[in-house]
């Protein structure tokens, strides 16, 4: 499904480069569940960003469903993450002033897709999350477990084929953290492909492989 | 999409209350006013340009020389009508205008009596040239052959009613006109104007072939027409200039005529007959007022969005993340904006009808909205449209320009955006204290100019013109002199601030001999110089001269152009009769202050009396007027008589000026007003931005005013820079302004001080009200919440 490179990245401070990626060389088969540990400031926020498009590298070469991204416009490199990749956040990241309903509704409304059309989808994601009550609330009205859920369902609404998750239990209790992680099994079941960023040993063993990262290396 | 655009938008106006007041109230005060002065000078602008010919009509003037001095008349002699069509085929069509403004003359239609002032006097040729559409009679020929006349729809409803007006008759200089057309009214943009018009026919049939002139077509000396012309497609006026020049020095080689200077349409009504600007000074300076309160609210929509950017940042990069590409985020803001300006437009239309009343009665002018206009709507939605873009495309592209992780990292990449905020800010006050320091030297040469020593005494004189009563005059005089409410009373034929005669027909002793000097020729009666008190400084006056004998009184400026050593007792020749100077006055102010003081010679002749002064207590006026009235019926039964104050008409006199430093206070304000708005939002914003920084301060130790005082201190450098700027344009501006009073104040250093510390004042104050605000708070709370 997509394949990095011999990826660097770095910055400079000063006369002295500090290198935030270093050699990274990874591949993701579809249908895996890929879990990202290490310690604070080992790169893994930055390794999923790279990956999520989010982020540019300064060096290597980064091929996505036989894309190269490193050569890819931004607008092509938007139009290919908007089509494949969804992105969950640990602080969740909801737009304040959109409600829950029209927080998973503004992805379909950037591809273009028709009002009724919308209104299917957004009402099925509703009802897989049993947020149907809660459409009409507002972010702030929401638990955190809830607000996460409207993140996840926000992610997956434009069926995407990758979901980027950056410490999405982060905020969470043990409990909400665990029936995020289940959700997450499920879905990886069904298909998605899933790659997450976790500082917890419990949550990274809900993947299928699991990658250690070092300063910006992949620990063998 | 749009709904989504708009749906977030009406929400973040919600959620920021105060911004989005601040916002929209700045911007539709802008827009208001913007708009008012925008409608006015379109107003101005379009005046007479209805005309579907217009840009080929001309008016043709004349450019006169007398001795040194050139001036230039707005009408010509009625000659140069008939030499054009004889003479120049680029001239398609030349029509004769005479409009007797003001002048009220008698007209009746069968036992009915109207008081006409806009009588008027032209040839069918005129409706070729301009648009006057006629209504009912025939199109070709509206003035028919013989006695007819032309009047207007308003005018024929006064006489008739709703009965057809063609084919009756009204009377008029005791003969019959038959109604031979009706035409449209004249539209406010339109500059000519009349009640009615006869033909010139009329006045030709005034030449009996005895006299000076024998017919009309050879009255060379009486410049008493407009002169209006349609050229040919294509034709330049230049030659045609020449060739008329060349032609009437021909028929009148004796003509003092220098020049015919073709005056296009679209000028007359803005520029000065000799084409240096009148009107259109006015025009321009409001013109770039409207612009100024425009693109000051635009600024401050550009600032306050801007400078809340980073609150948005986080939204735009989750909408980024989600897949929003970088247009659509543009349009998502330019919405934005979009909605924003139509809250703005309606709150501008709320303070357009509140305002409009008083800014008409303030303006004193007559803007007539016409929503039938398209020019009209264009300017609109053309305006409307460049606010949207000055508005919306600075903000949008910057926050769609986000890169989504850097924003959602919180760090500050505002740093460009901040200088050029700085920047606009910067720009915001030099406009504010151009325009506060402008209105103040305004107002400074307002009242120097309304208090001014005239050295003539203008109190309690109550004025009327007397001309009317002809012969009757001195027996008027007498019944005013027999009120014992009247403590004096004399004449002249001197209208004092309006007009009067003058002349270059003077000669003296060591006069040089290719020097000639226009001197004003004031008649007056003996009681005149004391009754005005008026000094004499060498001399007596003329309380030993008998009326009509040639002794002469000449003011100071007289003597000093005529360079008289002993001016009494000098023999000069006035009108080729020799006189003697028996007195030198003191100079007194009989013209406004916008002009220079001109030379005098005063007579002591009741024969020309034009003009009855009478010394009348104010609590008596009212008394005086009536019993004048009752005395003047017994004279003059139809017109009405005049009358007015002197006081009043010297202050008619500065009422353009007056009412447009009225204009100029609610300028200036609203100027600053809106400036302070959007920095009263933008300390909000930085208030808010460094309360974690305020709270850290805090802690370490640092007082309530030692945090206001650096909160406050970067706007206050903003102010303090644009003062700098604002000088000396102001400097500038007012020196070009004040060279049209002959009269005016100087440029005094401490008030562009004075009016600087105001300024930096209540920049002062609208901060400082936010920085102690965050000063104040408590340090723990703002730094638990970050």
């Amino acid at each position: 499904m997509l394949e990095l490179k011999k990826i660097f990245k770095w910055v400079n401070n000063g006369n002295n480069r500090v290198f935030l990626l270093k050699d990274i060389n990874l591949s993701v088969k579809e249908g895996e569940f890929i879990s990202i540990m290490g310690p604070s400031g080992s790169g893994k926020s930055t390794l999923l960003n790279v990956i999520g498009m989010l982020d540019e590298f300064d060096e290597g070469e980064y091929e996505f469903f036989y894309e190269p991204v490193h050569k890819l416009k931004e607008k092509q490199r938007t139009a290919l993450y908007k089509q494949y990749i969804g992105f969950v956040f640990q602080a969740y990241h909801l737009i304040d002033e959109l409600t829950v309903y029209e927080n998973i509704e503004t992805p379909l409304i950037y591809q273009d897709i028709k009002a009724s059309e919308r209104k299917a989808m957004v009402a099925d994601m509703l009802d897989r999350f049993n947020i149907v009550g809660k459409k009409d609330l507002f972010p702030q009205q929401l638990s955190g477990g809830q607000q996460q859920l409207v993140g996840i369902a926000r992610a997956l609404i434009a069926k995407p084929k990758l979901l980027l998750a950056d410490e999405p239990t982060g905020n969470l209790n043990s409990k909400q953290g665990e029936e995020i992680m289940n959700l997450f099994s499920e879905l990886n079941k069904e298909g998605v492909t899933i790659i997450q960023v976790t500082h917890s040993e419990k949550n990274a063993a809900y993947g299928s492989r699991i990658i250690n990262l070092l300063d910006g290396r992949i620990e063998q | 999409m749009i709904k989504n655009y708009l749906r977030t938008a009406w929400r973040n106006l919600l959620n920021n209350r105060t911004y989005s007041f601040i916002n929209i109230a700045g911007l539709g005060l802008g827009l208001a006013t913007g708009f008012i002065i925008l409608m006015w000078v379109y107003q101005e602008y379009s005046m007479n340009m209805y005309h579907a010919k217009a840009d080929r009509i001309y008016k043709i003037n004349a450019k006169i020389k007398f001795g040194d001095e050139e001036t230039v008349w707005e009408t010509t002699p009625a000659p140069v009508a008939t030499v054009t069509r004889e003479t120049i085929s680029d001239v398609e069509k030349i029509a004769l205008l005479k409009v007797n403004y003001g002048a009220k003359q008698v007209v009746k239609y069968g036992d009915k009596v109207f008081i006409e002032d806009k009588i008027g006097y032209t040839e069918n040729t005129l409706f070729d040239i301009f648009d006057f559409p006629i209504v009912n009679g025939s199109e070709k020929k509206p003035l028919a052959e013989g006695l007819s006349v032309v009047l207007t729809e308003a005018t024929a409803h006064r006489y008739f009613g709703n009965d057809d007006p063609l084919g009756k008759t009204i009377r008029f200089r005791d003969t019959l006109f038959t109604v031979s057309a009706v035409m449209k009214d004249f539209p406010a943009s339109s500059s000519i104007e009349a009640s009615m018009f006869f033909s010139m026919d009329i006045i030709r049939l005034k030449f009996r072939g005895n006299g000076q002139w024998k017919t009309i077509d050879q009255d060379w000396g009486n410049h008493n027409y407009a002169s209006f012309c349609l050229m040919r497609k294509g034709a330049g006026t230049a030659n045609t200039s020449q060739a008329l020049l060349a032609a009437t020095k021909k028929a009148n080689p004796n003509s003092s005529v220098i020049a015919y200077p073709f005056v296009p349409l679209k000028d007359i009504y803005l520029y000065k007959p000799d084409g240096s600007k009148g009107r259109v000074i006015m025009v321009e300076i409001f013109l770039v007022v409207a612009v100024f309160v425009l693109i000051i609210a635009c600024i401050n929509y550009v600032n306050l969005v801007t400078a809340k950017a980073t609150q948005r940042i986080k939204e735009v990069s989750i909408r980024k993340i989600i897949g929003a590409e970088k247009k659509q985020l543009f349009w998502q803001f330019f919405t934005e904006a979009g909605l924003l300006l139509l809250f703005a437009a309606v709150i501008a239309l709320c303070f357009t009808a509140g305002l409009f009343p008083l800014y008409k009665q303030v303006s004193g002018s007559n803007i007539v909205y016409d929503a039938a206009d398209g020019k009209l709507w264009k300017l609109i939605i053309g305006l409307m449209g460049a606010v949207w873009l000055l508005t919306g495309l600075y903000p949008a592209l910057l926050l769609s320009s986000f890169r989504p992780l850097q924003s959602l990292r919180g760090n500050g990449l505002l740093s460009s955006a901040g200088l050029l905020r700085k920047s606009l800010v910067v720009l915001q006050f030099v406009v504010s204290i151009t325009l506060l320091l402008g209105t103040v030297f305004i107002h400074r040469q307002m009242n120097y100019v309304m208090n001014k020593d005239l050295h003539v005494n203008t109190e309690n004189v109550l004025t009327i013109p007397a001309w009317k009563l002809g012969d009757k005059v001195k027996d008027f005089k007498e019944d005013l002199q027999a009120s014992s409410y009247v403590k004096g009373v004399t004449a002249s034929n001197l209208s004092f601030f309006d007009g009067g005669n003058s002349t270059s027909d003077l000669d003296w002793p060591g006069r040089p001999a290719d020097s000639k000097i226009v001197i004003w020729d004031i008649a007056v009666d003996q009681p005149f110089m004391s009754f005005f008190n008026t000094h004499i400084v060498a001399g007596t006056d003329f309380s030993k001269t008998s009326p009509g004998t040639p002794n002469y009184i000449l003011n100071e400026t007289a003597v000093r152009k005529m360079g008289l050593k002993n001016p009494v007792g000098t023999v000069i020749k006035f009108h080729e009769q020799p006189g003697t100077v028996i007195g030198v006055v003191k100079d007194f102010h009989f013209e406004s202050l916008h002009k220079e003081l001109e030379p005098a010679l005063l007579r002591y002749d009741t024969e020309e009396t034009a003009m009855l002064y009478a010394k009348v207590p104010q609590q008596n006026a009212k008394e005086v007027i009536a019993y004048a009235q009752k005395m003047w019926r017994a004279y003059e039964p139809v017109l009405p008589m005049e009358y007015s104050f002197l006081d009043d008409q010297l202050a008619k006199q500065y009422d353009k000026e007056t009412r447009a430093s009225y204009l100029f206070d609610a300028f200036a304000l609203i100027t600053l007003l809106i400036s302070c708005l959007g920095l009263f939002g933008l300390a909000a914003y930085s208030a808010e931005r460094r309360t974690k920084e305020i709270g850290i301060r805090k802690v370490m130790g640092a007082n309530v005013s030692q945090l206001a005082a650096l909160l406050s201190k970067e706007f206050i450098v903003l102010v303090l820079i644009s003062m700098v700027v604002a000088v000396p344009l102001v400097w500038l501006g007012m020196t070009e302004l004040l060279n049209h009073f002959a009269y005016r104040i100087r440029l005094d250093w401490w008030i562009f001080a004075l009016t600087c510390v105001v300024a930096v004042l209540t920049a002062l104050a609208t901060v400082s009200f936010q920085a102690i605000r965050a000063a104040m708070a408590n340090p723990v709370k703002s730094l638990r919440t970050e």
